[in-house]
């Protein structure tokens, strides 16, 4: 199958320039400036193919946003090759431009002192659907994110997450068989980052459309992820299924023991490090290749009544993973 | 061209949708028309002849100017160095199949429709509250000259100050060069006075530059103080320079998009 991205040996480097703190550091800056050289995108390489739901996971200033911006075409490339549905994205070429939509939470394309549905006629046209087509496509959506009553209020009156929606709208509205999604769900309440969730999820699979979501919320991409690329400081750390994140990274186990009678701390402390303790109930962090033996250990000398074993949370997995990167 | 359409459609809803703020700005118009007339009768009640005007083309003169500054020197281009320095409007641009100066020409074009219309309005009620009498071209040929000219006079500026607000690409702070380039480019264009009352040496260093064509140019030809030769030459080099301004636009756009597309984040 051909794929729909693939990037090789993507570089992205930039001067960014530097200011000392303060008039002095303004007045000195007028004849030398300092830069400091970024590199935000340092040798990545991976492909995506069709109908994949790609989460890109990193901390702020990993070179997610910059990666999808290349891959729009806002960005030249450093070095590299990228193709995107055929294309070259930097040299904006209209066939591709109608074929693929970057969302980006800071980014708003509305008109702020129209309904927004003026901003999605202004659309129809610039993208050249047909009148049938927009109609459909724009009952679907409303439908979807439920804000019919919202069409004809004007964007600045509209909440934060109305407006959001309305973004959406006005970024699918000439059906992209393509779609990044920067942040989604930043600065939405619960409920809304779950609608959100869902209906990325749908637009995935209803359309077999390919989509690359970032995000700083575990949730978003454990809910809708199956394969994560991970990037901290501009390079790609794994790039797999998330489920194989916890079997390749974590080194730990938990075991949660419930005793029948209360027993001493010290009776513990042979098999692992002691999480929480309280007499009757027992958190325990052992090996994770020392498990099995850890329990068996555990059932002979202690008087067990209730026992569970958890890997670490992936949060905690990926956490780790920078950290380590760090040091 | 449809696409166009649309972002015209789109401009008059946004101009309509602040109705009250559009018309309290157009107060500032009418008030200016009087000043002027109470300005140039007292200049005028010592000499019936200055500067080889009379005061009923004197009048007609400062009132013509307005009409002139509210197609030609009004734009909206501001809001390309806003995009530009701003977070995320620009490139919502750049993703999609729409040419970014076309749009800008065409949203400067629906705002020109509207000022047209109120400025003669403005002039009319003026002109009869101060009960003149304006001077009255009726020469075609002038008539179709002077709108030419006035069609020229906008594309130039129009490109002067669009290009002036692409060196956002570079730096944020553009807003210092505009203020200071619009004072000049009035100054210099003729809209505060006739330019012929300037000595002549400096009127002949002026006729270099693109400047006396914004306004000077087409009032003068309204007023029937150009020849036919003048005006044919006059449009001429109008012409040039609206060329020579596109021209340096699409080139500092290429570099400035260039730079951005260069940079990170």
């Amino acid at each position: 199958m051909q794929a729909v991205i693939s990037v090789e040996n993507l570089k992205k480097y930039y001067k960014a320039y530097e200011k000392e703190p303060g008039l002095k550091g303004s007045l000195n800056s007028i004849f030398h400036r300092k830069y400091k050289n970024v590199n935000a995108v340092d040798d990545i390489s991976f492909k995506i193919n069709e109908g994949e739901l790609v989460g890109f996971i990193g901390p702020n200033g990993a070179g997610k946003t910059t990666t999808l911006k290349v891959l729009s075409g806002l960005l030249y490339p450093t070095a590299g090759k990228v193709r995107v549905l055929g294309h070259e994205p930097f040299k904006r070429e209209r066939d591709f431009q109608k074929q693929f939509s970057l969302i980006i939470s800071q980014k708003n394309q509305l008109w702020w002192d129209l309904p927004a549905i003026d901003s999605l006629i202004l659309n129809k046209e610039i993208y050249e659907i047909s009148d049938e087509k927009y109609k459909k496509t724009l009952d679907e959506l409303v439908e979807i994110l439920e804000v019919k009553d919202l069409l004809n209020m004007q964007v600045r009156k509209l909440s934060l997450g109305q407006r959001m929606k309305m973004e959406l709208i006005a970024a699918l509205i000439h059906s992209p068989k393509l779609l990044f999604l920067d942040e989604p769900t930043i600065g939405l309440d619960v409920v809304m980052q779950k609608r959100i969730r869902d209906f990325i999820k749908d637009y995935n699979q209803k359309y077999n459309s390919t989509i690359i979501l970032t995000s700083h919320y575990m949730v978003d991409v454990k809910e809708l992820c199956k394969r994560v690329v991970i990037i901290d400081k501009g390079k790609i750390l794994y790039d797999g299924f998330l489920e194989k994140i916890v079997e390749r990274f974590s080194l730990q186990r938990t075991i949660n023991l419930e005793f029948d009678e209360q027993i001493e701390k010290n009776q513990l402390e042979e098999w692992g490090k002691i999480k929480s303790f309280d007499g009757f109930n027992a958190s325990l962090e052992v090996k994770k290749d020392s498990t099995f033996r850890d329990i068996a250990g555990i059932l002979e000398k202690l008087p067990v009544r209730d026992l569970t074993v958890e890997d670490p949370p992936i949060e905690d997995i990926i956490r780790m993973v920078f950290d380590r990167e760090t040091k | 061209m449809k696409k166009l359409l649309a972002v015209l459609k789109i401009s008059f809803k946004n101009i309509f949708e602040y109705r009250i703020n559009f018309l309290l700005g157009q107060l500032r118009q009418i008030i200016l028309l009087f000043t002027l007339f109470y300005l140039w009768k007292n200049v005028f009640s010592q000499n019936s002849n200055l500067f080889g005007f009379n005061f009923r083309e004197i009048i007609t003169y400062v009132f013509l100017v307005q009409i002139i500054r509210s197609i030609a020197l009004d734009t909206r281009t501001d809001g390309i160095s806003d995009e530009i320095a701003g977070n995320g409007k620009f490139f919502s641009y750049l993703l999609r199949p729409i040419g970014y100066l076309k749009y800008w020409l065409t949203v400067d074009f629906a705002y020109k429709t509207v000022n047209i219309f109120f400025s003669f309005l403005w002039l009319f009620v003026a002109a009869k509250l101060l009960n003149i009498n304006l001077f009255m071209q009726t020469n075609y040929l002038n008539l179709a000259f002077f709108v030419i000219s006035v069609v020229f006079s906008t594309l130039i500026y129009f490109f002067i100050m669009s290009t002036t607000s692409l060196w956002a690409f570079w730096t944020p702070q553009v807003w210092g060069a505009k203020f200071a380039l619009t004072l000049l480019l009035e100054f210099t264009s003729g809209a505060f006075f006739p330019l012929n009352i300037l000595p002549t040496a400096f009127q002949h260093i002026l006729n270099l530059t693109p400047f006396p064509y914004l306004v000077y140019f087409p009032a003068s030809i309204y007023l029937g103080k150009v020849g036919f030769l003048g005006m044919i030459s006059g449009i001429l080099i109008q012409s040039m320079w609206v060329l020579i301004f596109y021209l340096l636009n699409r080139i500092i756009w290429q570099k400035g998009l260039r730079v951005y597309m260069a940079s990170g984040g």
